[in-house]
């Protein structure tokens, strides 16, 4: 698990473009968007495609997606038990 | 962007205002509905000064008009803007416009291909009136809506729009509706989306748009980019009392998919700003954009 949180960490610096970031800056449980990381919706749609193209998981229910978009340990969880990659 | 840059995206009147509108349009010729409304501008002109500036600012600085012609075309650009929302409630009363469409084929060819795409629109003319006049039986359209619009506008609009195939999403604060947007995408659907205002994020790309520097914001443009979806950008512009015309373009192109991500967002979003600038040059009066859109 924490193999996948560390990986997480350094796909989402990736693909968001956190200039500045590295993944020890990311605590596993803070909040990624409004506050801790302070995420935007384009942010969250960037985060969708990561999980359809790195993990096989495609998230279209917004209460689902709410859940697991919490922080990296909800995403790292969620991957874990759904990944088909 | 800063705050005052950004568009609230509320819906004016209570709701008798609009029932009340909806009953006159069924009884009542659209011709005596303008002549009342144009009595009424020059009031509006007067006490909600920041549309009337930013229009003058528009056609003197932007279109290069000279002062009296400028306060003359607020005029005329308030006049069509209201013929725009009257010609919104004739709708939802039954009316209906003459609605020739141009290059429709391009649509038609997305829509039989299985990937979905985007479809932008912009505050120029009546993108509303479009909603009724593209239908893909085979593709659902996704129009996405600002949370501001009163609620019994929308069940109006959702009635008007479910028989064409279209579904409105409405971009709420909890960000609920990008599931669906990228749900409605995965499964090969349209999602028609504005391109010249923000909401959600507060990111912006900046464009040359009509001699000065313009920000359009980054979200229609990053999620065609970073699915590497087909664009297309529509417009519906009033051609008379009855009718608009309706056209489509193709934004993206063969080059456009060999570019990064980042080059290519912003290959499309300067596409969408020379579309836009040939769009209103032939059609100055009908920008609704009611701000300082402009650094």
């Amino acid at each position: 698990m924490e193999e996948l949180k560390l990986e997480l960490k350094e796909r989402i610096i990736d693909a968001l473009h956190l200039m500045d970031m590295v993944p020890e800056d990311i605590e596993d449980d803070a909040p990624l968007f409004k506050e801790g990381l302070g995420l935007d919706s384009i942010d969250a749609l960037e985060l969708m495609l990561l999980m359809e193209k790195n993990y096989g998981i495609r998230l279209s229910s917004p209460q689902e997606g709410r859940q697991v978009f919490k922080s990296i340990s909800t995403m790292a969880e969620y991957i874990q038990a759904h990944r088909t990659k | 962007m800063s705050e005052e840059r950004k568009w609230a995206g509320k819906t004016h009147g209570t709701p008798w205002m609009h029932k009340a509108l909806i009953g006159m349009f069924k009884v009542c010729p659209l011709e005596l509905m303008y002549l009342i409304m144009a009595l009424v501008i020059p009031f509006y002109m007067i006490f909600y000064r920041p549309g009337f500036t930013s229009i003058y600012h528009y056609l003197r600085r932007r279109q290069g008009w000279g002062p009296v012609r400028s306060f003359f075309g607020c005029y005329a650009n308030h006049f069509l803007f209201g013929t725009a929302l009257l010609d919104r409630f004739a709708s939802y009363s039954g009316r209906r416009f003459r609605t020739p469409t141009h290059d429709f084929h391009l649509f038609s060819g997305l829509s039989a291909q299985p990937e979905g795409f985007l479809m932008y629109t912009t505050h120029v003319g009546n993108p509303e009136i479009t909603g009724y006049m593209l239908r893909s039986d085979a593709k659902r359209m996704n129009v996405i809506t600002f949370p501001g619009e009163k609620s019994n506008i929308r069940s109006w609009r959702e009635a008007m729009l479910e028989p064409h195939n279209i579904r409105l999403i409405s971009a709420d604060e909890d960000m609920s509706w990008l599931f669906t947007l990228n749900a409605a995408l995965a499964d090969g659907e349209i999602v028609n989306i504005h391109a010249d205002r923000t909401f959600g994020s507060p990111k912006t790309l900046e464009v040359n748009l009509l001699g000065a520097p313009a920000h359009l914001p980054l979200g229609p443009f990053s999620l065609a980019a970073m699915r590497n979806l087909p664009v297309l950008a529509s417009f519906s512009l009033k051609s008379g009392i009855r009718s608009y015309d309706i056209f489509i373009y193709r934004l993206d192109t063969p080059e456009m998919a060999e570019m990064g991500r980042e080059q290519r967002q912003q290959a499309l979003a300067n596409a969408y700003a020379r579309l836009l600038e040939d769009v209103l040059h032939k059609h100055p009066l009908q920008w609704y954009n009611f701000y300082e859109f402009w650094n």
